[in-house]
């Protein structure tokens, strides 16, 4: 009975809470996915200043004109114009290439050029630091190399002596760096997580609002299954956008779909758990929904998705440990990049033991806050009879 | 209208003493996240990599490189495997995030003058050590490269090793990080939490003001007096509020702080004018606090990574630019971190413009928004104070 009449305020309510349980973890996936759609930084802008003029800078000019990766903004022509430029965020690197130098190269007094890079966004910084790595170390091999064959070794036996030591990347799980698979799954979790902070955290403290616990007899059965239905209806929400990741932005899934759904419906279990311990010790439905931003809200920044478990200091750790996504984020991507994720059961087990534990939490809350409305209330009636 | 003005800003203040949580979410939410997440970033950038090395070639030159991965700070001390198939199943089991293979017979064929190939193998499912990873390997390899070029080069040509050297590296790119120059994290992040958890703070404290209000209190009051003093009342104390979070930046988390102190407090005016007016206006729309909340709490993470500070704007479609640019974040967040980081942006003014004119906007919605609403209320206690008489 209370589940249906669950099932009635999620669908026939006056609010629809199952259209926030739809479409908050469908509509991040669709918006986060869309703005992570180029899948990689490129067409930075770049000011170039010159100030050889020689066939050797305007070859490595061109390297950068080729590049994607860059978009040849400016070339002007003295350093201060180039300051100027990235100081106006004009471009958000900078190459300076000083006079003379090609002429240093050939007499061999090894010439500095300059690579700005304008690093207050660290994406920004990491693209370009990587990208313009790439280009002028295959123009110096280049170089090197003619200036090899200048003395008398052959071309191949030149590019060997240059570059003795290649290296052969191979990036397992996501070949091409893209930004999407990176993080897209678990921003669709954490629209799941947002969905049930939004409908599951004042129940608890509704039903005490609303006094239903006097109606019934088992209200221990009552909390600790509490927001069954909305955790179905999120769990069905976060499978679908997990398809719409991979069906519309090309997210890959070598995981099995059973895992996936497993760990998922493990991750609702807790999150469910966790909101309606808040519930619980929450004076009002309102601080109900607020209590969970100093939890649940940074949790998918602890949960080793970007920052790794390994960096994290001992506070870190012990407090990613207490937050439901940490044990969904990582091997959520992992099946899904990978197919595999070496601690799922591990993960699993906790997220169920972290359901169970913060739920047997809500009902000794619940009871306590019981307890006191009814003694509350009988000294009222007591009061009132001694009047 | 003054003493009136004033009496008002005083019952608020009364009224957020009796509703704490105003007060916790306007002055602490920002410093909560700050602290939060400081505990997180402290250790400020990746190391401590865990590698997985092969060496199949067990020579003077692998172990040199192994040698000097160890020694650099951003890896781990390598584990050594056995074989490839060692390498590859440290990486599928999470033991390690880098995998290195030195191939048999690697340094009989560089001295023979003969290029090789090592093998990376990177756990690409985190970007954040991968790029950490790819990037140290290059510089190492290639300094050692150079080294063994030269080396290479003066034993065949003749030359001595100096002109070796400067044959084989005929020229140095210098870099210089403008603003963030270990590209550290913690600076990184704690900007951008910080802010977003501001404006998180000030809109649940708006909508509070809106809801948890006594109707009698604002009986014979003209609406536009309230709504104005709500508006002053809340814009001062983000205001407050952005001062205390950007000192904690700047004094407790060493964030820098290049531009003028006066830059930044206009900025944030600015800001929290056009956030108190959003906020006001927004919270008129519902009919309760609880639903208000519920809708605003959609917005932090959605506005976060539209408004470009980490996914830069530049690199999103066209469509959702355009739509960012109708957030007040988006204004504020980009020259607010240059400002500590870089000095002050070229368009400054321009983004104190468009915030000066988000704000007038919401505030014209928001006014109208409210006056509905409120003279509502004040015609239905006009009639229950008719219908009591």
């Amino acid at each position: 009975m209370a589940v249906r009449e669950e099932a009635r305020r999620v669908f026939c309510g006056n609010f629809p809470t199952w259209l926030l349980l739809i479409a908050v973890p469908i509509g991040y996936t669709l918006i986060f996915g869309y703005a992570y759609l180029p899948g990689s930084v490129n067409h930075v802008p770049i000011v170039i200043q010159d100030a050889d003029q020689s066939s050797m800078s305007r070859a490595l000019i061109n390297m950068y004109e080729d590049a994607e990766k860059f978009d040849i903004v400016a070339q002007p022509s003295e350093e201060e114009d180039l300051t100027a430029a990235m100081e106006k965020s004009e471009a958000m690197a900078g190459l300076a290439i000083p006079k003379n130098f090609a002429r240093d190269i050939k007499r061999g007094d090894v010439p500095h050029v300059e690579l700005f890079i304008h690093s207050v966004n660290n994406v920004y910084g990491n693209v370009i630091t990587t990208g313009a790595w790439e280009i002028n170390r295959t123009y110096q091999v280049a170089v090197a190399s003619k200036l090899l064959e200048a003395i008398g070794m052959m071309p191949s036996e030149a590019m060997d002596a240059t570059y003795p030591i290649r290296m052969g990347t191979r990036i397992i799980g996501n070949p091409t760096v893209a930004f999407g698979p990176f993080v897209l799954p678990i921003l669709a979790a954490n629209g799941t997580q947002i969905a049930l902070i939004l409908t599951v955290a004042p129940l608890v403290v509704l039903m005490l609002e609303r006094g239903t616990w006097r109606q019934r007899r088992f209200s221990s059965a009552l909390v600790f299954g509490s927001g069954c239905v909305h955790g179905v209806v999120a769990f069905a929400a976060f499978l679908v956008s997990l398809g719409i990741a991979c069906a519309v932005y090309d997210i890959p899934m070598y995981g099995a779909w059973w895992q996936i759904a497993l760990i998922g419906a493990g991750f609702v279990f807790f999150v469910i758990g966790a909101l309606s311990f808040f519930g619980s010790i929450s004076p009002m439905p309102v601080v109900a929904l607020q209590l969970p931003i100093f939890y649940i809200m940074p949790g998918i920044l602890y949960s080793g998705m970007a920052w790794p478990d390994y960096m994290m200091t001992e506070g870190a750790a012990f407090y990613a440990a207490l937050v439901p996504i940490t044990y969904l984020a990582v091997p959520l991507r992992d099946l899904m990049l990978t197919g595999y994720a070496p601690m799922f059961w591990q993960d699993f087990g906790i997220l169920v033991l972290g359901g169970v534990i913060t739920r047997m939490l809500a009902v000794t809350f619940f009871h306590l806050r019981q307890r006191w409305t009814l003694r509350a209330e009988r000294k009222t009636a007591c009061g009132e009879v001694t009047a | 209208m003054i003493r009136k003005f004033l009496r008002l800003c005083w019952r608020e203040c009364v009224l957020c003493c009796k509703d704490p949580r105003r007060l916790i979410f306007l002055f602490g939410a920002a410093l909560a996240y700050m602290a939060l997440f400081y505990l997180l970033y402290s250790p400020n950038i990746v190391k401590n990599i865990p590698v997985t090395i092969c060496d199949e070639d067990d020579s003077v030159i692998s172990r040199e490189i192994v040698k000097r991965i160890g020694d650099n700070d951003f890896f781990h001390e390598p584990v050594m495997a056995a074989t490839q198939e060692e390498v590859l199943e440290d990486l599928h089991e999470q033991r390690a995030v880098l995998g290195v293979v030195i191939p048999r017979d690697f340094s009989k064929e560089i001295l023979r003058g003969r290029s090789q190939t090592l093998l990376l193998a990177l756990d690409g499912t985190n970007l954040m050590p991968v790029s950490t990873s790819v990037r140290e390997m290059e510089n190492l390899l290639a300094v050692y490269g150079n080294e063994l070029a030269a080396q290479n080069v003066a034993q065949r040509t003749g030359l001595d090793r100096s002109r070796a050297h400067r044959k084989t590296e005929p020229f140095r790119v210098t870099t210089r990080m403008l603003g963030n120059p270990i590209q550290g994290y913690a600076w990184f992040f704690l900007i951008g939490l910080g802010i977003a958890a501001f404006q998180q703070g000030q809109f649940f404290a708006t909508g509070s003001s809106m809801f948890q209000d006594d109707p009698e209190g604002r009986r014979g009051i003209p609406p536009a007096l309230l709504y104005v003093q709500k508006l002053v009342f809340y814009t001062v104390a983000a205001f407050f509020s952005y001062s205390m979070a950007l000192g904690a930046m700047t004094q407790v988390a060493d964030i820098p702080r290049k531009a003028p102190l006066s830059v930044l407090l206009l900025l944030g005016l600015v800001f929290s004018f056009a956030l108190t007016a959003l906020g006001l206006w927004f919270a008129s729309l519902f009919s309760s606090e609880y639903h208000f909340v519920q809708c605003s709490l959609i917005y932090p993470v959605v506005g976060f990574i539209l408004a470009g500070y980490t996914w830069p704007l530049a690199a999103m479609p066209a469509p959702l630019q355009i739509a960012a640019h109708f957030l007040p974040q988006t204004w504020f967040m980009e020259p607010f971190r240059q400002c500590l980081l870089l000095g002050v942006p070229a368009d400054y003014w321009e983004h104190i413009e468009v915030l000066t004119g988000m704000g007038v906007f919401f505030t014209v919605l928001g006014a109208w928004s409210c006056w509905r609403k409120w003279r509502f209320t004040q015609d239905f206690l006009s009639e229950e104070a008719v219908a009591d008489r």
